[in-house]
């Protein structure tokens, strides 16, 4: 790892794009400026570990039968009684239209 | 264009239905295609499916009808990337997960789509108050969260 010193109002640069200054130093806390281009996104590490790692336990997931799921949460509002889950075998059916213009 | 998938078996989609996450989504950069569909008509649930892996899918549902205090304060570099100006004017979708016997979603990684240009990205929140796993509700109970403070 390459480590530089910098003092306050000092910057480093990563290639031509991304630049990061030295805002502040207050005791053991650093508060850094960086510029980078749009592409690239910058995250605290241990919030982006936590995201990642959330994302890839959601994706092997464990909601499988989101039919079920709908029998026990609703769209506020709606106080329609609740129907009989659909037959274990039955494939689910998505729709194709629906959710604003993203689907 | 055909997507084979696991869950639904092949599905035909217009290419137009095709959204673009030009950065993926956070652990699974590689997947830049995927395709939202509603789990059933008034479901509360939709499926994030990606376009390029069977089994690669996300059960997702729109934050504001079960937070109403959620508000997605992005950085707007974040947004810029999917073409928004600010996060208002995109489509807000969070991810759902189990644990243990709860359902939750996670209000700090949530997914903002352009619906004019069928770009999204995952945006990631500073809020401290987020986290990744707020409880939507528990399984196993008729009564359900249906609206909470964050």
């Amino acid at each position: 790892m390459l480590v530089l010193s910098r003092q306050k109002n000092q910057t480093i640069m990563i290639g031509d794009l991304i630049e990061i200054s030295i805002v502040d130093i207050r005791g053991d806390k650093v508060r850094l400026g960086i510029t980078a281009p749009v592409s690239i996104p910058v995250h605290r590490k241990e919030v982006y570990e936590a995201i990642r790692a959330e994302n890839r336990q959601a994706a092997g997931v464990p909601l499988g039968d989101v039919a079920a799921l709908e029998q026990i949460v609703r769209r506020p509002g709606s106080d329609e009684a609740a129907k009989p889950a659909p037959a274990a075998d039955e494939r689910p059916s998505p729709q194709a239209s629906g959710a604003g213009r993203l689907q | 264009m055909k997507v084979v998938t696991t869950r639904f078996g092949e599905l035909d989609i217009d290419d137009r239905q095709v959204i673009d996450f030009p950065l993926g989504i956070l652990g699974f950069p590689e997947f830049k295609r995927w395709i939202l569909l509603q789990a059933s008509p008034e479901s509360v649930f939709f499926w994030l499916q990606s376009a390029d892996a069977p089994d690669l899918a996300f059960i997702l549902v729109q934050p504001h009808l079960f937070f109403k205090d959620y508000r997605v304060r992005a950085q707007d570099e974040e947004l810029k990337a999917i073409g928004l100006d600010d996060s208002d004017a995109g489509e807000v979708f969070v991810i759902c997960n189990r644990v243990s016997d709860a359902v939750t979603v996670n209000l700090q990684g949530p997914l903002v789509f352009n619906a004019a240009t069928r770009r999204a990205r995952q945006v990631v929140l500073c809020d401290r108050h987020l986290t990744t796993r707020h409880e939507l509700c528990k399984l196993g109970k008729e009564a359900c969260l249906t609206a909470a403070a964050v």
